[in-house]
């Protein structure tokens, strides 16, 4: 048979509007993406309808990906009659492959999405959503996503089409517009995974489910980790795999601009690991990933690529079979979760020197000598590189900004996913409520926590990593059009979730975080009271360690955080963020020193306040932001110190 | 085994790393477990500072480690002279802590066996600025009996890997990966030189008497 399989494509059947082709083509009575008829298991024969159907592994498992054809207990030796009767050559090992795709399909679609079915009958007691409903910006309401094949003519160019064994970047390529407004699945409690996250995960299952098994030497059996499987559904319930949640981090205590180069490298390495079929997500320092047991593949080799370069890595790691492997096995007794902190190999002892920037290796015999300032530095080989890697990089940071003495906000765009567990569950919870209102749904409120209680997000989670990007791209694009190119600094090459702006006028940190805002709420404006996404901001002159910045910007305090070192701190959710920009409170410096002065002094709130109220009736918003609204004495005068930040001293 | 408990009181204590770029000279982190922070007392340092103030010669044995439970960070700037020319280097900012307090755990020996009840010993760097200077009082008049079964939490403190089992902790049972996190301490080997050794550092998930592990379960 043509090609090999592209798992990616199994379910291009849910791009065709069956009712539209049904009324072009009558009696043609298309109604499943498997290609068939009502009763699911009766393939259509297109040659009666004068279309080619194409001979290829892929067409194959578009239509044989089929529950009513391939069940939990089909064998690899007993490929059902329906498929084999159609004409398609198959053997064991297009069979074994079939059966690889089915339990990709269910990994991606049960086990790592939304909740399990409700009863038998969902479509008539839960209604459809047409267009995938995006949790986050939920409160939209979603027009019917439009389906790209419609009539004859486009069924025909798809089977040409799939005929000449397309791969799955062409697939993504030409149906993006829709894979991403076409849900998985359209009953509603589960409406709310794309299609093309949904085949972008059973592509990366399948890949490692591949490379997981083996068929015996007499073709009868799948084989993993020795012990031999004839369906799978025992695949399912008795194979352990792994999923691993990895937040990668680094020995080094950057001071020099030089040594930012740790973050070329993690941003090169996770580019790279983007094509791996293990890694399911990732921002700059985190991914997840999808493995077989240690004996297969161990932890060590699968991260080997960080591993190699001197990162260490924290990870959990759950396992359990198949079936029971989802992102909230992490939330369930820590029995199936393991912690890991891996680190590079290391000798039990060496002479001295030890490298002066990690700590952690032999530094080379000769110290690396700065030409600029004449200070020699003992360093290892891999920190050694990592300065070699970002010659000719950061030269406003390490240059201009530096001279000039004007200061600099590092900011640091960060996602949370123990906290986008939480919000996810929110989400849905809303949204099942509000399909209920809407009478999509009827189901009892206790029915609803159920729903959510089992609510299997890792599909969601990968939908929310594609929009963290999103947001990354249009907020990066709004700093350099409204502060300018020349003001910024990328520091994590491509992903703009570490940059440097040098701040040339007065105001310009607070501008930073309103644009955020203002793109954040366009991507998740459902997310504005419970972020798992943060912006931390910390500003000082140019020379101020990096490390000292990175302690700040690492562990955001709150989904906006700011600080100018030594000076002042404020962290405040968006809402009250947003609320205190709109105030404008009044600039009284002395007024608000004096108070948080008083306050500290005799350790009482009142006193505080008296000293505040003192005279106030020429600060009306002032007054407001306190007394109405709640902002703390040193929250004010915190903001103003943050707000006069900016230009040459 | 047992183990002398003191309690540690320094007005000013610089407990650092490795200095960078030439110009700064940080502490060792601090670290949060169980929601109070704590800042490690590497065995590198206690036993040296315990060492010299015995008289003891870098091949006795005397095992110690420890951990700040309060301190306040601060910095300072000098400019020290190479000591051939005179002239005053670059100014270095140096991390230091202030009002320091905290617990140092010595391994009762042939040579600790005798330490007094109330001790003043020189700890850390900066030495020639006046820092380091460290008030031990001793908790109790007998040393404290590990409890024979170990609990398991997160490490306080830093341990070279061939004194693990000194301190509880077994060495066969951090060998495999896990949640260790291992870095490298001083060790000498001679009146003059020495040698890095790996040593399992704070925060490291393991099995060890209680006294040196935080978050216990």
């Amino acid at each position: 048979m043509a090609g090999e399989l592209i798992p990616e494509l199994h379910d291009i059947g849910k791009l065709i509007n069956n009712n539209a082709i049904n009324a072009d083509i009558p009696g043609l009575g298309l109604a499943h993406h498997y290609f068939t008829g009502q009763d699911q298991t009766e393939i259509i024969d297109w040659s009666r309808w004068g279309m080619a159907t194409p001979q290829t592994l892929t067409w194959l498992g578009i239509i044989g990906h089929n529950e009513r054809l391939i069940g939990k207990g089909t064998q690899v030796s007993t490929p059902p009659s329906k498929l084999t009767q159609i004409g398609l050559p198959m053997g064991r090992d297009e069979m074994a492959q079939l059966l690889l795709l089915v339990m990709a399909d269910h990994l991606a679609a049960s086990t790592f999405r939304v909740v399990q079915q409700i009863g038998e009958n969902e479509e008539s007691s839960h209604g459809v959503n047409r267009s995938v409903t995006i949790l986050w910006r939920s409160s939209r309401e979603e027009p019917e996503a439009p389906l790209p094949i419609v009539d004859r003519r486009g069924l025909e160019d798809l089977l040409r089409w799939l005929a000449a064994s397309p791969d799955a970047a062409a697939f993504f390529q030409k149906f993006q517009p829709w894979l991403s407004t076409v849900p998985e699945e359209k009953i509603v409690p589960r409406a709310v995974t794309s299609l093309a996250t949904h085949c972008m995960l059973v592509g990366k299952f399948f890949k490692v489910l591949l490379d997981s098994f083996m068929l015996n030497t007499k073709k009868t059996h799948l084989v993993y980790c020795g012990e031999s499987f004839v369906n799978y559904r025992d695949i399912e319930d008795k194979c352990l795999f792994r999923l691993a949640r990895c937040k990668v981090t680094f020995p080094q205590r950057p001071s020099r601009t030089s040594d930012l180069g740790i973050f070329l490298k993690l941003q090169e390495i996770m580019r790279d690991v983007e094509k791996d079929d293990h890694v399911l997500l990732h921002t700059l320092d985190t991914l997840w990933v999808f493995l077989p047991v240690e004996d297969v593949l161990p932890l060590r080799t699968a991260l080997k690529n960080f591993l190699d370069v001197g990162f260490h890595i924290e990870a959990q790691v759950a396992e359990a079979p198949l079936q029971e492997l989802s992102s909230n096995i992490f939330e369930k007794p820590k029995e199936k979760v393991s912690n890991y902190y891996l680190q590079p190999e290391m000798p039990r002892e060496f002479p001295p020197k030890l490298c002066e920037l990690c700590q952690m290796r032999q530094a080379l015999p000769e110290p690396v000598r700065d030409e600029k300032s004449g200070i020699e530095e003992s360093l290892c080989e891999t920190c050694k590189a990592f300065r070699e890697l970002a010659k000719g990089r950061f030269t406003k940071l390490g240059g201009q900004w530096e001279e000039m003495d004007i200061p600099v906000a590092w900011v640091r765009v960060s996602l949370d996913y123990n906290r986008l567990h939480e919000t996810l569950r929110r989400l849905y919870k809303g949204y099942l409520e509000r399909c209920r209102e809407l009478k999509k749904i009827e189901i009892p409120n206790q029915e609803i926590q159920v729903l959510v209680d089992n609510l299997r997000n890792t599909a969601l989670m990968v939908d929310f990593t594609e929009d963290y990007g999103k947001l990354l791209n249009s907020f990066y694009a709004r700093l350099k059009a409204e502060l300018g190119e020349a003001n910024i600094e990328e520091i994590a090459g491509e992903r703009p979730e570490l940059l440097v702006v040098a701040l040339i006028k007065e105001g310009q940190a607070l501008r930073i975080a309103d644009i955020f805002i203002e793109e954040f709420s366009r991507l998740f404006p459902e997310c504005e009271k419970d972020s798992p996404i943060s912006l931390s901001i910390s500003i000082s002159n140019a020379k101020y360690p990096f490390f000292e910045h990175w302690q700040y910007l690492d562990k955001p305090a709150d989904t906006i955080s700011i600080q100018v070192v030594g000076r002042a701190r404020l962290r405040l959710p968006i809402t009250r963020f947003r609320r205190l920009r709109e105030l404008k409170p009044e600039k009284a410096s002395s007024k608000l020193h004096r108070a948080v002065a008083v306050g500290a002094r005799t350790g009482s709130d009142l006193m505080e306040k008296l000293e505040f109220l003192d005279g106030l009736q020429r600060y009306q918003e002032l007054h407001r932001a306190r007394i109405q609204e709640g902002f703390s004495v040193g929250q004010l005068l915190s903001y103003h110190k943050i707000a006069a930040i900016g230009g040459q001293p | 085994m047992s183990f002398w408990e003191y309690d540690l009181r320094a007005e000013n204590l610089h407990i650092g790393e490795r200095i960078k770029k030439g110009t700064f000279r940080p502490l060792v982190p601090a670290i949060n477990v169980g929601g109070a922070e704590y800042r490690p007392i590497p065995y590198s340092t206690a036993a040296g500072a315990l060492r010299e103030f015995l008289g003891l010669s870098w091949d006795t044995p005397v095992h110690a480690a420890g951990y700040l439970t309060q301190d306040n960070l601060e910095s300072l700037v000098i400019a020290p002279r190479d000591n051939v020319t005179g002239v005053s280097k670059l100014p270095i900012t140096i991390q230091y802590l202030s009002q320091a307090q905290g617990k140092l755990f010595v391994l009762v020996n042939d040579n600790t066996q005798g330490l007094p009840d109330h001790l003043e010993m020189v700890m850390g760097g900066l030495r020639y600025k006046g820092f380091g200077l460290c008030d031990l009082t001793r908790v109790g008049t007998q040393p404290c009996e590990p409890e024979p079964t170990k609990a398991k939490g997160k490490l306080l403190t830093r341990i070279p890997e061939d004194v693990l089992p000194m301190f509880g902790i077994d060495a066969k049972g951090v060998e495999r990966d896990g949640p260790h996190r291992w870095g490298y301490l001083f060790k000498p080997t001679s009146a003059t030189g020495g040698v890095y050794v790996k040593s399992l550092f704070e925060e490291s998930e393991v099995k060890a008497y209680s006294f040196i592990i935080g978050d216990k379960t």
